[in-house]
């Protein structure tokens, strides 16, 4: 959800300041083990990524 | 989710990567403060909650296998990160209009929150809010772009110019355009049976 007070351009027509205020007020809801589960994926690949012992390197 | 070997320019090297069993210390940080901007700017441009996930979840997968290759000087973490959101957001709708698979769909999105005090008001709002989901999903790419870093982000003018690469004014200029197309997309007449994608 976003402020709209913070950005709203102030020329905005009252139909786009409408517009602006209702865009506003849609928020999605996250599944709560999505955050937790993607940071473990990311964990388990950097643990991987570290595994490898080296990095090639891009040559000139 | 697929590993690839990176390629490492040791001459640009920004961020010492630091070897510990956990995650980067600064990859850590940016994944706790930006995670959340990430994933509903990617829920605004794609259809469905999954969907989100897995961009999200290709987002970070490829910030972090590129870590060592962040620039401050270039732009900030979420910046970068936004950027990076951004290219996989492009890249999924490409492989939907290969796959022919842009369509529309007018469904009701069980993740979308309406706050309301009464049931019957929230469903109200719900519905509304999807229509002006689904009427942006008929703009084109760029004003997708503009209003899912401001809404669904919630970037301010001057965020958003650091993304776009464009001044404050610029972008006070494009917004203002980009509601104006929305509302008469919002307004058109077959509104109803137009807009949205499965993907």
């Amino acid at each position: 959800m976003t402020d709209s007070t913070d950005f709203r351009p102030n020329d905005l027509p009252p139909e786009l300041a409408e517009l602006d205020g209702e865009f506003s007020s849609v928020r999605y809801e996250e599944r709560p083990s999505f955050a937790p589960e993607l940071e473990a994926e990311l964990t388990r690949e950097w643990s991987a990524l570290q595994g490898r012992r080296y990095w090639p390197v891009r040559r000139p | 989710m697929q590993t690839q070997r990176q390629t490492l320019d040791l001459t640009t090297r920004r961020i010492p990567v630091r070897h510990s069993p956990g995650l980067p210390q600064d990859f850590e940080a940016w994944f706790h403060e930006y995670r959340g901007p990430v994933y509903r700017y990617v829920r605004f441009r794609v259809a469905t909650r999954e969907v989100a996930e897995d961009v999200t979840s290709e987002v970070f997968m490829k910030a972090l296998r590129s870590v060592h290759r962040y620039d401050p000087d270039i732009a900030s973490p979420k910046t970068w990160l936004l950027r990076i959101a951004r290219n996989a957001v492009t890249d999924h709708l490409r492989a939907l209009r290969r796959r022919g698979s842009l369509h529309v769909s007018l469904d009701r999105v069980p993740d979308l929150v309406a706050d309301a005090p009464s049931q019957e008001e929230r469903m109200v709002r719900q519905e509304r809010i999807q229509r002006l989901l689904n009427a942006t999903r008929t703009l084109r790419q760029a004003d997708q772009e503009l209003l899912s870093l401001r809404y669904g982000s919630g970037l301010d003018n001057s965020e958003i110019a650091e993304h776009l690469g464009i001044s404050n004014n610029a972008v006070a200029v494009r917004l203002h355009r980009a509601l104006r197309r929305l509302k008469s997309a919002v307004d058109g007449p077959d509104n109803d049976a137009t807009s949205d994608y499965d993907g």
